[in-house]
């Protein structure tokens, strides 16, 4: 007997989702793989022409593999299989290293990316991290430029963006996204990836906050909870 | 001066590419696609490293390890996992399976020359 997916409980949910997952690695693994060896000519020269052609598509299947392993880690959350460990974390290492793995994506945007303050926390070091990249990432498809911040016990990520419209904030972390919203200059919108945040967020304790800049854009801050 | 390294994937696309990647960085690749095969590959050839892809159609890639373990003849070779998992859970367990390391897939080639040389090390 089949069973429908909305019957399915949620670690079954979860469990289809990291098999689908699994299996696209393959697909994905000979994408990147064979796209990657023409881009370092490995069989031989290439023109600029298929040189960007071979950006793109390496580009888009990394894409389709951030998407897939967020909507894994989505029905972990609700499966209950997703645990937070506290240890003291030094924010402006953690910070440090998010804005290293964002700038090669960054800097084909042409965007800058820096990073200031300091401050220690207890929290997960692993759940911020991933909390923080998917908000980098989101400032980084919008931003001109991006700075991410320790203030207090909070880590800000502003952008010098178009803005978000007080009325669409609100609808930014739903699941199915703000399409319309932000998501028109991508062909990913910030959807799933401000979700997955939101609700990281919510499994340590903390919140996701969004503001304006004082000179436009857009300021999202996690707040950490009191030890 | 190239390893001998076997390759043992059951996914036909996969083993290409890695052996390819091997060749073109000096190597001599070998491969088998399934975990009996590349077994009876290892006992004849006694490789210098053997790349397993976890999920294999008849044994499992850690029951592969432990074989290979088991015998005399290839208890010495160095044994690295080819995973496409999607879980830390997943990962964990892997690397609780004793393999001499794991290469994720999507395989980050830019570094497999640095990586691999590090597991012959």
């Amino acid at each position: 007997m089949s069973q429908r997916l909305a019957d399915l409980s949620a670690d079954e949910r979860s469990r289809l989702l990291a098999r689908a997952a699994h299996d696209l690695r393959g697909p994905l693994n000979a994408i990147l793989g064979f796209s990657g060896t023409l881009l370092l000519r490995l069989p031989g020269p290439l023109t600029p022409d298929q040189e960007q052609h071979l950006g793109a598509i390496r580009g888009s299947a990394r894409d389709l593999l951030r998407l897939i392993d967020r909507l894994v880690e989505v029905a972990q959350i609700e499966a209950g299989e997703l645990h937070h460990r506290r240890a003291p974390v030094d924010l402006r290492a953690l910070l440090e290293d998010v804005a290293a793995k964002a700038r090669d994506a960054a800097a084909d945007r042409g965007v800058p990316i820096d990073v200031q303050g300091s401050g220690t926390v207890a929290t997960d070091a692993r759940l911020v991290r991933r909390i923080v990249e998917e908000l980098t990432d989101n400032a980084v498809r919008f931003g001109g430029s991006v700075r991410l911040s320790i203030e207090g016990r909070g880590v800000t990520v502003a952008d010098d963006g178009p803005g978000i419209a007080p009325a669409d904030r609100r609808r930014l972390f739903r699941p199915f996204g703000p399409l319309g919203v932000r998501a028109t200059r991508d062909r990913e919108g910030p959807g799933v990836g401000l979700y997955v945040a939101a609700r990281l967020a919510d499994l340590i304790g903390g919140t996701i906050e969004v503001g304006g800049g004082p000179s436009g854009g857009t300021v999202f801050t996690l707040a950490l909870p009191e030890g | 001066m190239g390893a001998r390294i076997l390759v043992i994937d059951d996914d036909p696309v996969g083993r290409r590419l890695v052996t390819y990647l091997l060749e073109s960085l000096g190597h001599v690749a070998s491969a088998a696609s399934d975990g009996e095969g590349g077994l009876a590959l290892a006992r004849r050839d006694v490789p210098d490293l053997v790349l397993c892809d976890v999920q294999l159609p008849d044994i499992d890639g850690c029951e592969v390890l432990r074989r290979l373990r088991a015998d005399a003849r290839t208890a010495g070779i160095r044994v690295v996992a080819l995973s496409a998992a999607a879980t830390d859970a997943e990962r964990a367990r892997i690397d609780a399976a004793g393999f001499d390391g794991r290469l994720d897939k999507p395989l980050r080639i830019e570094t497999l020359g640095a990586d691999v040389d590090g597991f012959l090390r």
